[in-house]
């Protein structure tokens, strides 16, 4: 469980939700809660892209854990003590404002950056003492998507598949899934990386993180640059997903998304990182103060 | 006006997009280099032959017109790529059509773009030489001014080419990217003919140098531009004909022929033009779905793709690696020739290692050609080198197959220098198995050190490696082979028979036994200090 306190210097609204989250013992929904409380995020109105709720009834099981995490950048404090926390069937939301160091606490957690203290478990095991194990866990899309320009959106498919061992038709099958559910186009995956838009490029991206089946998704910025019908279909996907047994973790400014989706939201502010209580009715605006 | 405001847009762009291109001041200083001496050589060869033939009534104008047209020709090639780019290629090839200008106005703009460049290459080409021609045959002064005149009308001849050229090339270009074999079996025929082409011009050269003979060069006699097969040598030959003898019938023919290629080059190339850039795509598309068996094999298959799908494509590389071996034989056994008659061959009996210590640099080098430029598959990784730390295999596993493809290219053009100069004698046996053993230890150590350069370069954020980096290959086998050398000459005179196969032994087993611990050395620090070094580095670099 987080052991942050609210910080002073946030607001009456926000410092509620965070007590409302802090006080909630099980963070990952489950049957029992579901049927007590509000459906998460289905107070909130407005939205046309409807809430999918979690339908996941399996064991409560931690996925990914960053405890106790601090990270400097010469005399600059970018994470003090930052601890957060996905279950299996959980789909969580981390958000801030720009600069907060979100995608810095992410990239941290991957070994992609250092940081000073701190611990970070992938499906159980400990990133900085097996490195690969946990990797092989992983599925991940950075915020600006990154593949070799000189391979085509199926190669590099074809080439996370075979570099995390899947089978062939397997591999075959789930890329057809998901580039059908985030309507990328056989022309697009035949096409040089570097020569597709940012919207194809995110697209391939996102279908090869989650490819190979990983415990754990993290997304950075998965919306930026898609077009409505493939928005629709990332919701879907990662719904599902979540609801097989995995954990996933959205990196976001993305609203719509954090209230269509998520089931535990974590926002970074002021170099710590606080839950927020998705259930609260008055969550939305609290998000909206964080745009 | 919008004409030239468009000429002027296209100009600027193709400006900017040199200037984007990575060149250091040493790239620049080498390339600059390179051409002054190349251009040098052929002014010397020109000269040489010149003063020899000038008595021969219109031979050095045959001369001349051959020079002129191998200008024609590179000119001619030159504008075609780079109207296929303008056309087919650039970002900017659509751009005009959103513009208020009508398809006049845009072919004349791109026709006027492509004559002003062709034209400076062509100023940059021939003048050296038509005031070579003005010097050595001693021409009145007006040939200097005509000389001025010439690039202006060559140029259109040259771009009415590159437009007939330009449809055909782009074809091949399309044909070639789609498949890595055909590329591949290209880069091979460009590198056989290039280094049969090299060789034809240094065997020329050293005949020239050597002794002067130049009744077997070229049967340079029925080259005269009277008689000879050099008044063939068209559009050249009609302008030469005109300036040095004032046939002005000719520029009729000249003027005929030019818009003649003119004609048929823009009813191919702009009609292409039109609808290529009118057309969109449509039918079922098939995804090309091709997964490696295991993850060894996809990192393979990437670094295949980085090198052969960057820069340059397959055939660069693979032009690299087929043609050098040739150009090595070429140089060895030009080498050999003029070492062996003349007051050179006394070379060889001072120094007794020195064919073998030659022959062994050349090899190593053109081999080390090789490997620092197909050793930049670090820099190819994404920024931040993230997917490399994210896959699930460890640094370790990823370097050396970073390691191993180079060393496959390298190994390969090494194994065919080796076996060329072995087949044509040109080293003996016992010489072959030394400097194979020599070779494939250095080779070793060579791809060993440019992939800590690589990664150098790679966490620095540098495009090229440092001057210093790049020369670290070739520098090693010069000093080495040239200690061996010098150090042969202190071998007594009468110990040559017997006691010299054991001081060439023991000589050829040092330098093996350096490259060897090289070879060890350069492994150790790579795969004990790379990872951590690379992971290090590229983390500072991110913050």
């Amino acid at each position: 469980m987080n052991k942050n306190h609210p910080d002073p210097r946030l607001n009456l609204r926000l410092r509620a939700a965070i007590s409302a989250a802090q006080s909630r013992v099980n963070p990952a929904p489950t049957a029992e809660t579901e049927a007590a409380s509000p459906a998460p995020v289905a107070s909130i109105a407005g939205s046309d892209l409807g809430v999918l709720r979690s339908t996941y009834k399996g064991p409560k099981k931690l996925l990914f854990s960053v405890s106790h995490m601090n990270k400097r950048y010469g005399k600059t404090v970018a994470l003090d003590d930052v601890s957060l926390e996905v279950y299996a069937g959980q789909i969580c939301a981390l958000i801030g404002k720009n600069g907060a160091g979100k995608s810095t606490l992410v990239e941290s957690a991957l070994g992609l950056k250092p940081f000073d203290a701190g611990t970070v478990t992938i499906g159980g095991v400990n990133v900085q003492e097996s490195p690969r194990k946990a990797k092989a866990l992983l599925g991940y899309s950075p915020s600006e998507p990154l593949a070799y320009d000189s391979m085509t959106g199926a190669e590099y498919m074809a080439y996370i598949a075979a570099l995390w061992g899947m089978d062939e038709s397997v591999a075959r099958t789930k890329a057809q899934q998901l580039t059908e559910a985030l309507a990328l186009p056989n022309a697009m995956l035949n096409k040089p990386f570097a020569l597709c838009s940012h919207g194809t490029q995110q697209k391939v991206c996102i279908a090869a993180s989650i490819l190979h089946d990983p415990a754990v998704l993290i997304l950075d910025e998965p919306t930026v640059g898609l077009d409505i019908i493939a928005y629709r279909g990332l919701l879907k996907i990662l719904r599902s997903y979540a609801d097989q047994g995995h954990a996933v973790l959205i990196v976001t400014h993305d609203m719509e998304l954090v209230r269509a989706c998520s089931d535990a939201i974590y926002m970074l502010r002021g170099e710590k990182v606080f839950p927020l209580d998705p259930n609260r009715e008055d969550i939305a605006t609290i998000l909206e103060e964080t745009r | 006006m919008e004409t030239l405001i468009l000429a002027r847009g296209e100009l600027r762009n193709w400006r900017e997009r040199s200037r984007l291109r990575p060149h250091s001041f040493s790239s620049n200083l080498m390339n600059i280099l390179i051409g002054v001496i190349l251009m040098g050589i052929f002014i010397f060869i020109f000269v040489k032959i010149g003063l020899e033939v000038s008595s021969y009534r219109g031979v050095i104008e045959g001369l001349l017109a051959l020079y002129l047209f191998i200008f024609f020709a590179v000119c001619s090639l030159v504008s075609a790529v780079q109207l296929r780019h303008s056309l087919f290629e650039s970002r900017m090839a659509k751009a005009p059509f959103t513009w208020p200008v009508n398809k006049a106005q845009i072919i004349v703009s791109k026709s006027l773009v492509s004559l002003i460049k062709t034209f400076l290459f062509s100023v940059v080409l021939s003048l050296p030489i038509w005031i070579t021609y003005g010097i050595v045959a001693h021409s009145p002064w007006y040939i200097y001014f005509l000389a001025i005149l010439y690039p202006f009308l060559i140029s259109v001849a040259e771009v009415a080419v590159g437009f007939l050229l330009c449809v055909p090339i782009q074809g091949v270009n399309l044909l070639l990217r789609k498949n890595i074999v055909l590329q591949i079996v290209f880069g091979c025929a460009c590198a056989l003919i290039l280094a049969f082409l090299y060789g034809e011009v240094l065997d020329v050269f050293v005949k020239v140098i050597v002794n002067g003979d130049l009744n077997g060069v070229l049967q340079i006699y029925e080259l005269s531009i009277d008689n000879g097969w050099g008044r063939f040598l068209y559009p050249v030959a009609f302008l030469v004909q005109l300036f040095t003898r004032g046939t002005w019938a000719n520029i009729g023919f000249f003027f005929a022929m030019v818009l003649g290629l003119f004609g048929v080059g823009s009813l191919l190339a702009w009609p292409t033009y039109f609808r290529i850039v009118a057309q969109g795509k449509a039918g079922e598309i098939k995804v090309n779905w091709r997964m490696p068996k295991s993850p060894k094999g996809a990192l393979l298959s990437k670094e295949l793709s980085l090198m052969f799908r960057g820069r340059g494509g397959a055939s660069g590389l693979v032009t690299l690696v087929v043609s050098l071996p040739i150009v090595c034989y070429f140089v060895v056994a030009s080498m050999n020739y003029v070492f062996s008659i003349g007051n050179l061959k006394f070379v060889p009996v001072f120094f007794p290692m020195f064919t073998a210590g030659f022959t062994g640099m050349m090899i190593l080098m053109t081999a080390a050609s090789v490997c620092t430029c197909s050793m930049d598959t670090i820099r190819r990784e994404g920024p931040k080198l993230c997917l490399m730390k994210l896959a699930p295999v460890s640094m370790e596993e990823q370097l050396a197959i970073k390691g191993l493809v180079p060393l496959a290219l390298t190994a390969l053009s090494f194994a065919c220098s080796m076996v060329v100069l072995g087949v044509t004698s040109l080293v003996d046996w016992t010489d072959f198995g030394w400097l194979l053993a020599e070779g494939l230890a250095f080779l070793v150590a060579a791809v060993f050190f440019e992939l800590i350069a690589d990664a150098r370069a790679k966490v620095k954020g540098k495009k090229n490696e440092t001057l210093w980096e790049s020369l670290m290959p070739f520098i090693f086998p010069v000093i080495i082979y040239g200690i061996t050398i010098v150090t042969s000459a202190f071998l007594p005179k009468y110990i040559q028979n017997y006691s010299y196969q054991v001081f060439r032994n023991i000589n050829h087993l040092i330098m093996f036994v350096i490259f060897a611990a090289l070879a060890v050395g350069a492994g150790v620090f790579t795969f004990k200090r790379g990872p951590a070094f690379l992971e290090a580095q590229a983390a500072k670099v991110e913050e």
